[in-house]
């Protein structure tokens, strides 16, 4: 385990930093950019800067995923659940979702600016996200510098059996990743977004929204291939799951009978596609809280 | 009624093994070893038994009920 999270924390630092380059540069190549969509002019030089944004886009990518399972490692080799491991995690998990927004974004500009469409509101979007994706490199780097720090300190750890700690945090991004998700889509049928539009947004980002749900769901399945299912938790995690599916289906009405309100008033309008990422995120968020709560609660 | 223990005391004369060590034993997390201890969670028959069996004791010697009044 020492020598997988040393190796891990290495990658994490390498790309961090390319990656954290790339960030820097973004913002330079924004300006240089932005200005001449606006204005419908030549890109120039911008093509050129431009295709480095696209190419970066892949460390970056590569970047978050390696740091996302070193924060996995890292839980599990120090057995805490403390708030900046927690924070880092989780500010990840929304920079990681980011990431993916932004390609979609840059896409978007590049079409509307040869129709010459304003791209004012696209810009924003790319600005702001700069923030969260900065932040998420800065407490990476602290991660790793106290990953560095304590590592050849830390006394031999005892075997852990069964596992709580994926546990735990498998729920933390259940609850970030459900309320993105709902937020997502309540934005989504607020902006009245047209149904065809619909179809090709909602399986691309809902599938990047769940995505570091899944992640955590596929490593913890890998931890527990050699187990039969009744094995896969103790007998407290399985009465914080049954009270947690118990709760869901209480609390899951409510969201239930308003999406079948909303599909009732229009068939054939954009809750009939809404429906099903709605519902699964609400579940998600109800879900991950309700385990966390009773994990925490006995 | 509730749920008493002395799995504490059994730990700390048992070469005050510890709470992960325990849950590696009977083959459960450690947070459900202390949440026992804490007398928050009810183990089950079988998880008193091989709580008892570890520590070369009676169930009855490691739970005991408490009459609320």
């Amino acid at each position: 385990m020492a020598k997988r999270i040393k190796i891990s924390g290495l990658l994490a630092l390498i790309s961090g930093l390319v990656s954290f380059a790339w960030l820097i540069y973004n913002y330079f190549a924004f300006e240089f950019i932005r200005p001449r969509t606006l204005k419908f002019a030549e890109l120039g030089p911008g093509e050129v800067l431009a295709l480095f944004i696209w190419i970066g886009f892949l460390i970056a990518f590569l970047f978050h995923l390696i740091a996302l399972f070193t924060i996995i490692f890292q839980f599990q080799y120090f057995k805490k659940v403390n708030f900046f491991r927690i924070l880092t995690l989780l500010t990840g998990v929304i920079s990681f979702i980011l990431l993916i927004n932004d390609w979609g974004v840059l896409g978007d500009i590049g079409k509307e600016y040869q129709l010459n469409i304003s791209t004012a509101g696209e810009w924003k979007v790319l600005y702001y996200s700069l923030l969260p994706h900065g932040l998420f490199h800065l407490l990476m780097f602290g991660l790793l510098y106290q990953l560095f720090r304590d590592l050849p300190h830390q006394p031999a750890t005892e075997p852990v059996l069964k596992d709580e700690i994926i546990f735990i945090i498998a729920q933390y991004v259940g609850i970030l990743c459900g309320l993105i998700g709902m937020g997502f889509t309540v934005l989504i049928f607020i902006k009245n977004v047209p149904v065809t539009l619909l179809k090709l947004l909602i399986p691309f980002y809902g599938s990047f929204i769940i995505f570091p749900y899944g992640l955590i769901a596929f490593y913890w399945l890998l931890i527990k291939r050699t187990e039969k299912p009744r094995d896969w938790y103790d007998e407290k995690q399985w009465q914080d799951v049954t009270k947690a599916a118990l709760t869901t289906l209480i609390l899951s009405i409510p969201g239930m009978s308003l999406i079948f309100f909303l599909n009732y008033l229009a068939l054939h309008g954009p809750a009939s596609i809404m429906w099903f990422p709605f519902y699964l995120f609400l579940v998600l968020f109800l879900f991950s809280s309700s385990t966390l709560y009773f994990s925490k609660k006995s | 009624m509730k749920l008493g223990n002395h799995l504490r005391r059994c730990r700390f004369d048992h070469d005050e093994i510890s709470q992960q060590a325990l849950a590696n034993a009977v083959g459960v997390t450690r947070l459900t070893i202390h949440s026992i201890e804490k007398g928050k969670f009810v183990p089950s028959t079988l998880l008193a038994l091989k709580l008892a069996r570890f520590f070369g004791k009676t169930v009855e010697e490691i739970f005991y009920i408490i009459d609320e009044a």
